[in-house]
């Protein structure tokens, strides 16, 4: 049982990152529940172990880095036309 | 023999469809150039159908089978069969089309977009003639939609005309409501005689593989695949509860009206039911259905012309009428020769019809009826050929309209029919009584114009008098045309001229269809009388709604959209409830695998 | 010659390129700069392409190891590799003109070409991880450009949604790729076809993969994202999102399923149920802008993207589950189809739209007077959608529905519900078709629209092109067929069934 378990846990982190994006209603804070349903992949990964694990964690690295980058300077372009950061604003597109 | 078989197949197929490709590259060269160009294509692949007419009427008794590989990748063989059957459809959709096209050159004259006229026209023909020749039922379809999109393009070929752009829409998207059954029915028939014959896909989808298999196919399969047929020629037919778009189509120009009519369109329905019968005919019941809904539209079609006051719309419905016979006269036992013969017939009259309406229509700009009259003096020629074929579709003798009509009514009543017999001559008194009625209200009285007509140039009148001199002598091919039948084993009557003139005149039931005739000009006669009762001044306007059929329609179309509107508030643009979406789609997901997937 | 890398390394020089080029348009005042050397790269990556296609049918499959990753070239990545790189072209060529007066020409030919590259990089793929790595280069490119006009507020909105429900999804990707992982200890697709077996770890895999790359595949109700990102984004970028990147999103999560098959896990029942909510809530939703004023025309085209997709993942998911072949070349062709009819779409709403100032339906009325070319290619576009021959649109949509109605000799009537159900799909979306082909003709007064014209010769020619091929494609289908037909033999042998 005891990798499993490490498993579930993975994916309760991943679940937990979710949960924070579904439920939070501020930019900054979906990207932090972003970055935190990665890093339960990342874990899981781990848990797995072996060579290709530590590839695919270090490129998730990677690339979580580069989407946080892009989301953010989206962010900032919302924030100078709206002057806040919240999902509230994204709501002119509907339907 | 001038050319080879196979050379004239292929030219009746490529005619039409390289004229419409080259007709806008030669629109460049001039306006009547390009005219030209279409009339000549179009009477180019007339004379091949016609050339290949004799090739199959005349002592052949195997089809003409020629094969092209049109996408190998897929096995997709575009197969060509040629029997009697599609050799009259053919050439009733060039000969009538050709003639159709001469007659726009006056009647279309210095419209806006006659490019895209000549081109869709042709490609109408060319996807006519396609229709009737291909053997797999699959390319039939491609076809048969091809016919689809040209009706389409062509009834909204006005689009300044908000209600021509309208009808156009309303003939695909009803047209298409069978098509979903059509197809349907194709695919379970493939699939089952697949399975069952142990074939390759394509070769499951051939018509002439299937009816010579046709003993080894489950009948649960021919069960659904022959209803399914059925739903897709009342779409493209339009027999009741799907005709709503062919009166709407008359918003088309009259040269459309007359090939939609005549030549191609709505035919198809009838060609295919026609050439699938050998398949069905055997289905319990499926034979009963094609007489319902051929005996309801033709009845109900009826009454609705003999109240319309538009003369296109009336034809329209008239038109209806008649498919519902050509359908009706398939379900009886050796019904396939007797509702050729009509469709015949009627494709013949019924062009000759809408071509004298369109230079009525042409001459004095209006389509009302009760705003013509009188037009006798003035329009000698449109009115006698008008008067012919207003006979022979009252079924007059000795035009063409009688004597199929009369075989379908004989038919009915040797097979013992006798109560659908009832309202088939019911519908015959109602047909005569509408025909005397278009012909007074258009021709006869008093002028009720304030305009001055005049006669039909040569390039309308000549079309017009062969399908006049068509509509008194088509009815003499009956003999090559059974025969034919006969050497192809498509129906077991062979008859001549004279056995089938005998044979018309030995039953009493050419006696009660003369009848027939005569007591709907009576009714005509006493219409006022009836008219001035309240039941029948009610009956009249439920008639002239249409009996409430596109209101129906409409009502769906309402709540479909209203549905539609309140389904648009789910998606509410917030991020939160996309992302809630995605939790949703993973308890989707979750609950599916756990009823299918063994989780 | 036969180097299957070359394509992506011309792709990948030439967003260096470009980028160079573009820096120096503004240095010395030049333009078209960043824009013809993007298209001569894209033109050069399409030949190699070409004549490595032509190669790989002949002689079967290339593979080649990029340090020790292994990446290999066959029949199913050329279909995927070939349209990214046809319609790539189609749309650089339409961008010189129709991006020339926008800022940051260096970004926005090089995130196109790296785009692309990512969507050629999937089909090479031969293991989950390059795969998904490639799957993000296709990505972020494709983020930064739907907000690439970041003064328009739409974009920004559409941006935040896109990236946000993106990275939503990788993530979830990843985590069922970790749990392959997991499980087997390999994530090379060939170990895996075969090893697996029904465990409730891979059940969740299946799961978790499913729902990560289907949000890029536009699966219902993963789609929200997509018809504001397609709607906003330029119109040559709506062009490739809605041609090629949903269907490289659904490639990516074909390349997934396929190793599952064997297992018992019912993917492709999954996929044959969520293809006929995705078609049915594409529709209707598509349908329903028309009933409200302002109908935003690319949003339509947006949506009728997600039932077009609906359509694909019935083909493939008929083939998967049943192995019914003509499902496969179904779903296959009408990617192929789609990406051409629906790039021509928006292409042309992009000129219609750029020409008048409006994105509304209703403010085009008689618009088909002026700009005669572009919106009769519009309507080629639009019919060939609602699938009528003979245009390209027919010939898949035909074939799909084919192998959706085959299944009636597998689960009996069941088959038939599917069939009716995505036919009266396709009769609802003429509702939505063809009003707006009646809208675009109809006369009018307005001054602006009797003013509109046809856009520059260059956008036409792009606009041809892709006309030609969507009636080429219904006339003749053998063209795309032959490159379906092969990939389908993989699929069929992957398959086992």
């Amino acid at each position: 049982m005891g990798v499993e378990l490490y498993l579930m846990f993975a994916g309760a982190i991943l679940f937990l990152g979710l949960y924070c994006v579904l439920t939070k209603k501020s930019i900054i804070k979906s990207a932090i529940g972003i970055s935190i349903m990665v890093k339960g992949g990342s874990l899981s990964f781990l848990v797995a172990g072996g060579a290709t694990a530590q590839v695919a964690v270090v490129l998730i690295i990677v690339i979580d880095a580069i989407v946080a980058a892009v989301l953010l300077s989206m962010a900032v372009n919302v924030y100078k036309h709206t002057g806040s950061l919240d999902f509230e604003a994204l709501k002119r597109l509907w339907g | 023999m001038l050319f080879e078989n196979e050379l004239l197949v292929w030219l009746c197929l490529v005619f039409p469809f390289v004229g419409t490709t080259l007709v806008p590259l030669i629109a460049r060269l001039g306006q009547s150039v390009r005219t030209a160009f279409a009339v000549i294509i179009g009477f180019l692949t007339a004379g091949s159908v016609l050339l290949l007419l004799p090739e199959v009427w005349v002592g052949r008794t195997q089809g003409l089978a020629y094969t092209f590989n049109w996408a190998p990748s897929i096995g997709l063989v575009f197969s060509v069969y040629i029997d009697p059957l599609s050799v009259m459809m053919a050439a009733i959709a060039g000969g009538i089309g050709s003639l159709v096209l001469l007659y726009s050159v006056k009647y279309m004259a210095g419209q806006d977009g006659l490019t895209r006229y000549y081109a869709l026209v042709l490609l109408f023909i060319g996807s006519m003639i396609g229709l009737v020749f291909v053997d797999n039922l699959l390319v039939l379809y491609f076809f048969w939609e091809a016919v689809g999109l040209c009706s389409y393009a062509l009834i909204g070929f006005y689009t300044k005309d908000l209600k021509a752009a309208k009808a156009g829409i309303k003939a695909l998207v009803t047209t298409r409501v069978g098509d979903i059954g059509f197809l349907i029915g194709i695919f379970v028939l493939g699939s089952g005689a697949m399975t069952a014959l142990g074939t390759d896909f394509w070769q499951s989808l051939s018509i002439h593989y299937l009816i010579q298999n046709v003993s080894a196919i489950p009948t649960e399969t021919l069960t659904i695949a022959g209803f399914c047929f059925l739903l897709g020629a009342m779409g493209k037919s339009a027999q009741v509860p799907l005709h709503v778009w062919l009166p709407d189509a008359m918003e088309a120009p009259t040269t459309i009206s007359a090939l939609i009519h005549a030549a191609t369109m709505v035919n198809a329905g009838v060609y295919l039911l026609a050439r699938s019968l050998p398949l069905f005919s055997r289905v319990t019941g499926w034979m009963t259905a094609l007489m319902v809904v051929g005996g309801i539209t033709a009845f109900l079609a009826a009454t609705m012309a003999l109240v319309e006051h538009d003369l296109k719309r009336m034809l329209a419905y008239s038109t209806i009428s008649q498919l519902g016979y050509m359908i009706f006269g398939l379900g009886l036992i050796s019904g396939f020769t007797v509702a050729t013969f009509h469709l015949m017939s009627h494709a013949i009259f019924k062009a000759l019809l809408f071509l004298g309406a369109g230079a009525v229509i042409h001459s004095i700009e209006t389509r009302n009826m009760y705003q013509m009259g009188g037009l006798k003096k003035e329009m000698k020629l449109t009115y006698i050929v008008m008067l012919i074929g207003g006979l022979s579709l009252a079924g007059l003798i000795p035009f063409s309209g009688f004597w199929s009509k009369d075989m379908i009514l004989a038919t009915t009543w040797e097979t013992k029919n006798y109560i659908p017999f009832l309202f088939m001559i019911i519908t015959a008194i109602l047909t005569a009584a509408y025909t005397i009625r278009m012909v007074n209200l258009v021709f006869w009285g008093e002028s009720r114009r304030n305009t001055i007509a005049h006669e039909a140039p040569w390039q309308m009148a000549a079309p017009l008098i062969l399908l006049a001199i068509g509509t008194v002598v088509s009815w003499m091919g009956i003999g090559f045309l059974t025969r034919a039948y006969t050497s192809f084993n498509l129906s077991g009557h062979g008859l001549t001229l004279s056995s089938f003139i005998n044979e018309t005149f030995q039953t009493p039931v050419v006696w009660i269809s003369l009848g027939a005739f005569i007591i709907g000009i009576g009714l005509f006669m006493i219409r006022k009388r009836y008219a001035a009762n309240t039941v029948g001044d009610r009956t009249v306007i439920v008639a002239r709604q249409g009996y409430g059929f596109d209101t129906f329609y409409g009502w769906i179309i309402q709540c479909l959209r209203g549905f539609a509107t309140r389904f648009r508030k789910t998606h509410t643009g917030d991020l939160n409830y996309n992302i809630a979406g995605m939790a949703l789609g993973f308890l989707i997901l979750l609950i599916i695998l756990f009823f299918i997937g063994g989780l | 010659m036969f180097n299957p890398f070359f394509p992506l390394v011309f792709l990948f020089s030439g967003s260096f390129l470009a980028y160079a080029m573009g820096r120096a348009e503004k240095i010395y005042q030049k333009k078209y700069l960043a824009a013809t050397t993007a298209l001569l790269f894209f033109s050069i990556a399409l030949i190699l392409q070409i004549i490595l296609a032509v190669h790989i049918w002949d002689n079967g499959s290339l593979s080649f190891y990029i340090g020790d990753t292994l990446l290999r070239m066959d029949a199913l990545s050329i279909i995927l590799s070939l349209i990214a790189l046809s319609l790539g072209t189609v749309v650089c060529l339409y961008s010189v003109i129709y991006m020339e007066h926008d800022q940051g020409q260096e970004y926005y030919y090089p995130l196109l070409l790296l785009m692309v590259a990512g969507i050629v990089g999937i089909g090479l793929a031969t293991d989950f991880l390059v795969m998904y790595l490639f799957f993000e280069l296709m990505s972020i490119p494709s983020y930064a450009l739907v907000v690439f006009r970041r003064h328009e507020w739409m974009a920004i909105e559409a941006g935040m949604k896109y990236i946000v429900m993106g990275a939503v999804g990788s993530a979830f990707a990843f985590f069922g790729i970790s749990l392959v992982y997991f499980q087997t200890g390999t994530l090379q697709f060939n170990n895996l076809v075969g090893m697996l077996s029904t465990t409730p770890i891979l059940q969740a895999a299946l799961l978790f993969l499913i729902i990560g790359f289907g949000v890029k595949a536009a699966i219902v109700p993963l789609h929200t994202w997509l018809p504001d990102a397609h709607s906003a984004a330029p119109s040559g970028i709506s062009a490739m999102l809605s041609g090629i990147v949903i269907g490289a999103g659904f490639f990516t999560l074909l390349r997934s399923l396929l190793v599952f098959t064997g297992t018992g896990l019912a993917a492709g029942e999954l996929l044959i149920i969520m293809s006929l909510i995705t078609m049915s809530v594409g529709n209707l939703m598509a349908y329903s802008q028309l009933s409200h004023k302002q109908a935003d025309l690319k949003r339509i085209l947006a949506y009728s993207s997600v039932a077009q997709m609906g359509y694909i993942l019935l083909g493939v998911g008929v083939g998967l589950a049943y192995g019914i072949r003509v499902g496969y070349e179904g779903g296959l062709f009408h990617i192929m189809t789609h990406a051409f009819m629906k790039g021509l779409a928006f292409l042309c709403a992009g000129a219609i739209i750029h020409q008048l100032g409006t994105r509304y339906v209703d403010e085009m009325e008689g618009i088909g007077l002026s700009m005669k070319v572009t919106v009769f290619a519009f309507a080629l576009s639009l019919l060939a959608l609602a699938g009528v021959p003979p245009l390209s649109g027919f010939m898949s949509e035909w074939m799909v529905f084919s192998g959706g109605i085959m299944t009636y000799g597998v689960i009996g009537l069941w088959g038939i519900a599917i069939a009716v159900i995505a036919l009266l799909n396709a009769l609802l979306s003429l509702g939505y078709y063809l009003p707006i082909i009646k809208t675009m003709y109809l006369p009018t007064e307005r001054k602006g629209i009797l003013k509109a014209r046809d856009p520059s010769a260059v956008m036409l020619l792009a606009i041809g092109i892709l006309a030609g091929l969507t009636i080429i494609l219904g006339v003749w289908p053998e063209l795309g067929l032959k490159a379906v037909k092969p990939a389908v033999d993989i699929l069929v042998s992957l398959g086992g069934v």
